[in-house]
């Protein structure tokens, strides 16, 4: 993997928009690896085969851990 | 014999909280990494591990020794930020936390600033909590506490009542408010199934409507409405309403978490949190996210139809595995740093899945209201 050049919060910037575009995906944010080095993590309804076909492993240096997060919503009750 | 028992106590703590640490590394679902040093080893072997052994036995021999120290309140073994088996110690003081050492026989310290540790007693009767002993749906005494439930007094439509979290108090050009969330607090813009929409002025009710059997008459009314349209054309989801003259305590002290700074603190990836909520009671995690790019939709009343779909950027994204730290109904909880006393904010909570939950940076969220935080 080559090493990143750019600050990480550049490189989501310009990703995002187009990762957030691709139906399944919920949110995009930097984050750790546990390691403890930043990665860029992309948030998904559900982890298929065709969705995680359609996602990164790396972008520009920095890893990208993908996570199912289901449905974000607003947090209020209703009842 | 109390020395005994305390110690016993605490031996007890160490050998749980090394077991959990384990079991947690072990467990984690996260993806692993594809770094080779030692860390994806250690925590798929756990105790069984060599080097994890000897430091569980350093930690064991120096465990009656740094439990005698004022504020030190357990040990553990752990692993470091850069995979190896460190020792974690659990205090209760910054001064304590100063007067730890670097490494013990060698072994590296992680030190954890934490609340004193209690037994937990039974939940009480129909209130949230977390299984903690203060009701956060129930009817207070005023001047009343925040991180209680609350919502706008007409919050019925459609056949359901809806409600969230009075999380703080802030101060705007003088006046005291409660802050919550847009969706909490105004979220009806169309008189569809209550033949109304919210209004400055309307009353902000205490408990919220979802926890009094939808009937507002057996709640009490504890400030008013300021709609501030935070949404969709801003960053924030947040709303507030000027509390009425003895009904909010107005030293802004939030339930189990007390008084705050009046001072924020940015949010950083491993930053320790907690939060005082309706539903889920006092919670904490752990920043797991920054910067977050999140698509949230939101209805145009209560059970309404979808009014839009916001996109934020620059959010907060915390660790929620299972809604342990935020569920529905914890909206407009204020996420705070898990510090003992007077704690700084960090964030307002506002949605969340069953894996995440997403904070509103509270700079940004006062920045927008010209508001700062009621505290020391």
């Amino acid at each position: 993997m080559a090493h990143p050049t750019r600050d990480i919060s550049a490189v989501l910037k310009d990703h995002a928009a187009g990762w957030m575009q691709i139906p399944g995906v919920t949110m995009v944010a930097e984050g750790q690896t546990e390691t403890g080095a930043p990665c860029l993590r992309i948030y998904v309804l559900e982890l298929t085969p065709q969705l995680r076909g359609r996602l990164p492993d790396a972008v520009e240096g920095y890893p990208v851990e993908i996570e199912e997060s289901g449905e974000i919503k607003p947090l209020g009750a209703g009842g | 014999m109390k020395h005994i028992t305390r110690f016993g106590i605490f031996m007890t703590l160490a050998v749980l909280l090394t077991g959990m640490l384990l079991i947690q590394g072990c467990s984690d679902s996260d993806v692993a990494p594809t770094s080779p040093n030692t860390d994806q080893a250690l925590r798929t072997t756990g105790a069984l591990n060599p080097a994890v052994r000897e430091v569980m036995a350093i930690q064991e021999r120096n465990t009656t020794a740094l439990m005698a120290t004022q504020d030190v309140i357990g040990t553990a073994t752990t692993i470091d930020e850069n995979g190896n088996p460190a020792i974690l110690l659990l205090v209760t003081s910054e001064k304590a936390m100063g007067a730890m050492p670097a490494d013990i026989d060698g072994v590296p310290v992680k030190i954890l600033l934490t609340d004193p540790i209690v037994a937990m007693k039974g939940k009480p009767g129909g209130g949230g909590g977390g299984g903690g002993s203060v009701d956060h749906k129930a009817l207070q005494t005023p001047p009343i506490q925040m991180g209680t439930s609350g919502g706008w007094h007409y919050d019925l439509a459609n056949g359901y009542c809806c409600g969230g979290t009075l999380g703080s108090l802030i101060q705007v050009g003088g006046q005291l408010r409660i802050l919550s969330n847009y969706h909490v607090f105004e979220a009806d813009i169309v008189n569809g199934g209550n033949g109304r929409k919210a209004t400055t002025g309307d009353p902000i009710v205490q408990p919220g409507l979802i926890d009094i059997g939808c009937n507002a008459a057996s709640g009490q009314d504890v400030a008013t409405l300021v709609v501030s349209h935070s949404i969709p054309n801003n960053n924030v989801d947040c709303s507030t309403a000027t509390i009425i003259s003895g009904m909010v305590d107005p030293s802004g002290a939030i339930l189990e978490i007390g008084t705050l700074s009046s001072q924020t603190v940015a949010a950083y990836v491993g930053q320790n949190v907690k939060k005082s909520g309706r539903t889920t009671g006092l919670t904490r995690s752990s920043v797991s996210g920054l910067n977050a790019t999140v698509s949230v939709s939101y209805e145009d009343e209560c059970a309404g139809s979808t009014a839009f779909t916001k996109t934020y950027t620059g959010q907060i994204v915390i660790d929620n595995k299972g809604s342990k730290f935020l569920a529905g109904g914890d909206s407009g909880s204020l996420m705070v740093e898990d510090a003992t006393s007077n704690p700084r904010a960090v964030g307002l909570l506002f949605a969340g899945s069953r894996s995440a939950a997403i904070a509103n940076p509270i700079d940004e969220v006062l920045s927008f209201l010209g508001a700062s935080m009621v505290g020391n």
